[in-house]
């Protein structure tokens, strides 16, 4: 019997394993050079989200010593974000290459079009 | 000393990178010095990593860790004989690209160019130093990344329009192959809460967790995502297209470094994060990969016998070359191990020489295609001479250095009796002789000897050809050399235990 609860309990998971397949579908997909890129935009972004979810609980807050104590369970885990800010800055990095490359093919071809420019190649 | 010697591994990732930022404002003042600003930074590097190597090899593997702090909290770098090993390669071979790019570029590329170009390969270098140095998984791939970017736009740069849509088609490819090994970077630390290599080791171990589904999962993620980075068979498609456009030295840094600290990675990941015995019994990556290889080394090789652009060619052979690497880990006993870096080694030496040799004709004489050889021998006798050494260590004729790693992998396979891995090498020699000794025939036999006027490519491109072809047959003799930083690590990454 599947245990539909412990499933549902973690359906953070499972929204990241569905843009998963969203963005790598729309990399296969479609045929415009910026919506295959779009796609893996969004595959990016649902690693990021597997990231943070996991780092994070209900009810948890900042792990900021101030003052008070804090039972250490309390806080939730800094590391995940810290690592996905380093990653949304390589993607940041990537998709201006990207764009800039997208520029160029436009300009060299006169369309973003994949399977038109690998006739014109 | 004034330099503390564990600050150097340091030292490879940052001279490099400022570098690059120092070249990125240095053109505002004065045009046309960033050929010799990167060839003083270049030179430093390669030095330092000499120096490293020799401070690994005589007093034990480097550990530098940042903030004060001690693993696996701080971040730590470590560097072992092997990833001295891989450092030399890196910077000695971009150090090569820059004097060789001199001429090269000049003719090539816009001086506006020309300058960014050169920050490029800065960039390059370094973000490839820090990968294969991190001793973390997460800042390997932000290393992964640096290195992944400036390559994307160093094959670009060309501005043919083949070059810019390759480049796009790599860049997809290669950016799917990075988020898969940061997926593959979270699932390990969901279920171990930390990134360092050792620590990984240990707590994977600790906590047994070898029959976990996310552990098979962050496997499968990061081999898969370090596959499509080092064009490992059938995830190589990105190569021949990028290859066969980008500018020649590009290729040969690419196809002598880049794809290389790829594969170096994924045997540093998967023999110290997951072990030896993981990946043979549980997840048999090692089995999987080694079939892959041998199919790779024959398709790649018959590809590269039905393409006439002679770069296509290598980027072919170089997907069969890689297999060979492969093979060496795959075959998963300490003398497989040592024999594939070795070849990974030897690989980087005659396929940088042979895509410097083709773009010194290409840059003469304007072809790339085999059967406008005819002559070139006489022509341009020199550089067809430095090709022909590095193409018949390519074929593995002794004594060459692609024969003293052909015939450790052969009598790797052999010694665990794997006969057909044995045959294969040897049945892809034959194949690989097919289609070097084709260009050697046009080159030197295929007439055109009356109207052939000498006309050699300048010294600045021939010393790094040079360089690169006689070290063909230096380390085919003192192959000593490299195997004594290869075999302490691959006896270190075959016995690792797993019971802690």
């Amino acid at each position: 019997m599947v245990n539909l609860e412990f499933y549902l309990q973690h359906y953070n998971y499972w929204i990241s394993v569905l843009l998963f397949m969203i963005g790598l579908y729309t990399m296969i997909a479609k045929k415009n050079l910026i919506k295959k890129f779009l796609g893996l935009n969004i595959v990016d972004t649902s690693i990021y989200l597997f990231f943070i979810s996991m780092g994070d609980k209900s009810k948890a807050i900042a792990p900021i010593i101030h003052g008070e104590h804090v039972d250490p369970t309390h806080y939730s885990n800094p590391l995940p974000s810290v690592l996905i800010l380093t990653a949304i800055v390589v993607a940041i990095g990537l998709t201006a290459t990207a764009l800039s490359l997208s520029i160029r093919i436009y300009e060299e071809y006169g369309t973003l079009n994949s399977e038109k420019i690998e006739e014109l190649w | 000393m004034l330099l503390n010697q564990n600050q150097l591994p340091i030292l490879l990732v940052l001279i490099p990178l400022f570098g690059a930022y120092l070249a990125a404002i240095s053109v505002l003042f004065k045009k046309k010095i960033n050929n010799i600003l990167s060839l003083i930074l270049l030179s430093l590097s390669f030095f330092l990593s000499l120096l490293t190597a020799n401070h690994v090899l005589t007093s034990g593997d480097i550990s530098y860790h940042t903030a004060g702090l001690q693993p696996p909290f701080a971040i730590e770098i470590v560097v072992d004989p092997l990833s001295a090993l891989m450092t030399i390669i890196i910077t000695s071979l971009s150090l090569l690209t820059v004097i060789y790019s001199r001429e090269f570029i000049r003719k090539e590329l816009s001086d506006k160019r020309e300058s960014y170009y050169y920050i490029l390969v800065l960039l390059l270098t370094g973000g490839l130093n820090w990968f294969v140095i991190a001793g973390d998984i997460f800042n390997m791939f932000v290393g992964l990344e640096i290195l992944s970017i400036s390559s994307y736009s160093l094959i670009a740069i060309a501005q043919n329009k083949e070059a810019i849509a390759s480049a796009y088609q790599y860049l997809l490819m290669g950016s799917i192959g990075s988020s898969f090994f940061l997926l593959g970077t979270g699932y390990l630390y969901i279920m171990t809460g930390t990134l360092n290599f050792a620590d990984l080791a240990i707590r994977i171990a600790q906590l047994g967790l070898f029959n976990s589904e996310a552990i098979f999962a962050s496997t499968a993620f990061i081999v898969t995502g370090l596959s499509i980075k080092g064009a490992i068979f059938p995830l190589h498609v990105w190569m021949p297209d990028a290859y066969s456009k980008a500018l020649a030295p590009i290729c040969a840094l690419s196809s002598g470094a880049i794809i290389e600290a790829a594969v170096y990675a994924l045997i540093r990941i998967t023999l110290t994060v997951y072990g030896i015995e993981f990946i043979t019994e549980i997840v048999p990556v090692k089995t999987i990969l080694l079939w892959l290889a041998g199919i790779a080394i024959i398709i790649g090789s018959l590809y590269a016998i039905s393409q006439s652009n002679i770069k296509r060619m290598l980027a072919y052979s170089s997907v069969s070359q890689m297999g060979y690497i492969v093979m060496g880990y795959g075959i998963g006993t300490q003398l497989g191990l040592s024999a594939g870096i070795l070849h990974l080694f030897n690989h980087s030496i005659m396929k940088a020489c042979l895509f410097f040799a083709v773009g010194a004709i290409a840059y003469k004489t304007g072809k790339t295609d085999l059967y406008e050889y005819e002559g070139m021998g006489d022509k341009m006798p020199v550089t067809m001479m430095f090709f022909s050494l590095a193409a018949i260590s390519m074929v593995g004729i002794p004594p060459t250095n692609g024969f003293i790693s052909k015939f450790y992998l052969v009598w790797a396979s052999a010694s665990s009796t794997r006969w057909i891995f044995a045959a294969i090498i040897l049945v892809s020699s034959l194949l690989n002789a097919i289609y070097f000794f084709r260009i050697i025939n046009k080159a030197y036999f295929g007439g055109g000897h009356e109207e052939a006027s000498r006309d050699e490519a300048p010294y600045t491109m021939l010393v790094p050809i040079g360089v690169l072809a006689i070290s063909c047959v230096v380390f085919g003799l003192a192959f000593n050399i490299p195997l004594s930083l290869i075999e302490p690590v691959a006896e270190k990454l075959m016995t690792l235990s797993l019971i802690i």
